[in-house]
């Protein structure tokens, strides 16, 4: 469904993330579920897909990187936008889980909502890796709950010594060898690069993916987000799946 | 008791009626899986063009309150080359495929079209009226002439039965008319109708194209009054399709003329409503008193 929105404020993060509350117009008889997304309009700039970041009280907060026309007038606050969605299925049950969630780049956008719809119901560490140290900011700071046990930053760029030097998943390969039996869950979320690394670095944890593709419709009938080989749509199937469902998908370029 | 949804267009057999309108998936043979675990009792491609087309930027589509949906995907397809692909992926299923044909040119529907023969694909549908994509669509499919001269060129070079698919114009019947005096085995009415949707605060159309074809429950009374009025005149046999939710509009569909009846919309918001459909319709059948679904087929014009 279609949702007239305002945005509330945009908040800059770090050098390249910022952060945006949207009050929607309208109340949505039912809220989103974790790794849900809306396609968000920029009147006559662009539609983007977009993770809820968070939600409460008709406010979607979305959180992103500037990369393209659409992103960068989000940036400098346009007034009006519309909210397309909740799309995808997202997840509900998780409870009890202790979760492992790696994050790369934007691919961090997810988490608040997830932890604010479980609550103390989960237990949930983070990883998480961007490619320069200014991008860095506290994840602490955009978490409600205190569901959220350790965090562990991650830069490739390696200058600043509080972060860990490499890749996400670097720093996932060496933590899951070490501490295999402290989750019971990994959820990834990030590039297609990163995601296949993490389903093949340990094959017998419960693995899921948060995925990113080309969408257009969001409904499932353009076919512009099917998962080749497989027949699986991220819009309306995902985004997030199991290592398995997405095996042939993961592994080719 | 036995109670038989069997159909048949244009000497295509079908396990039932229902099968996916056009533009809903079927551009790709991953996609054509799906319109399978759909239960889709024939394919119906997405329009293929002769090159292959990007479409219009997102937004594409705006789902609306009153259960419409608008749409400007503008024929985004990945031209003619995947036309044997999509086959043998329907071929592997044992299922018919109908390769819906566009094109801006008398020449690219023949060629599209002929592709189709080619590898023996179970129909061709005309997309004679897609209400969107400039020069492609209804701006040909409204003009009677234009109709007569790319169905006459197609049939004319092709096998396989030619499907024509006219969208609401004032002057539909006579399109109808000409399609099939120049041989065209059938017709699928309606397309979407082309519409407009504004974001109130913004103050613009939503669309990156502006214009949209709406589709949805809200056209369905008008694509049963077509359908009811092109079979009284001219008996052809007829594909329905606009706004179909429940069997009830299956059934309407079939009673005003229709043979087989497409779901666009309401398979996207409900995968599994073809087998719930089917169900109803046989209870439908019971009540009614019919044994095989071809009995009603025009009934509401039997005085």
């Amino acid at each position: 469904m279609f949702f007239s929105g305002k945005i509330i404020e945009v908040t800059k993060l770090s050098s390249d993330y910022y952060k945006t509350d949207i009050k929607l117009f309208e109340k949505i008889s039912q809220s989103p579920k974790p790794f849900q997304f809306v396609m968000l309009w920029i009147p006559r700039k662009d539609l983007m897909p977009m993770s809820v970041a968070d939600y409460h009280d008709d406010i979607l907060t979305i959180i992103f990187k500037v990369r393209g026309e659409g992103t960068k007038t989000l940036a400098q606050n346009p007034g009006f936008v519309g909210v397309n969605g909740f799309y995808g299925k997202g997840i509900k049950d998780l409870y009890e889980r202790k979760i492992l969630f790696v994050a790369g780049g934007s691919g961090v956008a997810p988490l608040p909502y997830l932890t604010r719809y479980f609550r103390d119901k989960i237990s949930i560490d983070v990883i998480w890796g961007f490619r320069y140290h200014h991008q860095y900011f506290d994840l602490s700071n955009i978490i409600s709950s205190r569901s959220v046990g350790e965090i562990f930053y991650v830069a490739e760029d390696c200058v600043d010594k509080r972060f860990y030097c490499g890749k996400a998943t670097d720093l996932y390969q060496k933590i899951i060898k070490r501490e295999r039996d402290k989750w019971d869950l990994v959820i990834a979320s990030g590039p297609k690069e990163m995601l296949a690394k993490i389903c093949e670095i340990n094959r017998e944890l419960d693995v899921y993916v948060n995925l990113e593709n080309h969408v257009k419709c969001g409904l499932g009938f353009c076919g512009s987000c099917v998962l080749k080989p497989t027949s699986k749509l991220l819009c309306v199937d995902g985004p997030l799946f199991s290592c398995d469902e997405v095996a042939e998908y993961l592994s080719q370029n | 008791m036995n109670l038989s949804l069997k159909t048949s267009i244009t000497n295509v057999k079908l396990d039932h009626p229902l099968m996916n309108s056009s533009g809903i998936l079927g551009s790709e043979p991953e996609t054509i899986d799906i319109l399978i675990r759909y239960n889709v009792s024939a394919v119906v491609s997405k329009t293929i063009t002769y090159e292959p087309r990007k479409g219009y930027d997102p937004p594409i589509v705006v789902e609306l309150r009153n259960g419409g949906l608008i749409n400007a995907v503008g024929l985004a397809n990945p031209g003619r080359d995947i036309i044997p692909k999509l086959i043998e992926r329907a071929r592997r299923y044992n299922r018919p495929i109908i390769i819906s044909v566009g094109g801006s040119s008398v020449k690219e529907f023949v060629e599209v079209a002929s592709t189709a023969d080619l590898y023996k694909a179970d129909a061709v549908e005309l997309n004679l009226s897609c209400p969107h994509t400039k020069g492609y669509g209804i701006e040909i499919g409204s003009d009677p002439e234009n109709v007569s001269e790319i169905v006459e060129a197609v049939s004319g070079s092709i096998k396989i039965p030619v499907i024509a698919k006219l969208g609401l114009s004032d002057r539909i019947l006579r399109s109808a008319e000409k399609a099939l005096e120049k041989g065209a085995k059938a017709l699928t009415l309606i397309n979407t109708i082309k519409a407009l949707v504004i974001d109130v605060y913004s103050m613009k159309p939503i669309l990156t194209n502006i214009f949209g074809g709406l589709s949805g429950p809200p056209i369905h009374p008008i694509a049963v009054r077509i359908v009811y009025e092109i079979y009284r005149e001219l008996k052809p046999e007829i594909i329905g399709v606009g706004g179909v939710s429940d069997w009830r509009d299956v059934a309407e569909f079939i009673l005003a003329g229709a043979k087989a009846v497409q779901i666009g919309t309401a398979l996207i918001k409900k995968p599994d409503i073809i087998p719930e459909i089917l169900k109803d319709l046989q209870n439908w059948m019971i009540e009614i008193n019919i044994k095989d679904i071809n009995e009603v087929v025009g009934a509401a014009l039997k005085s």
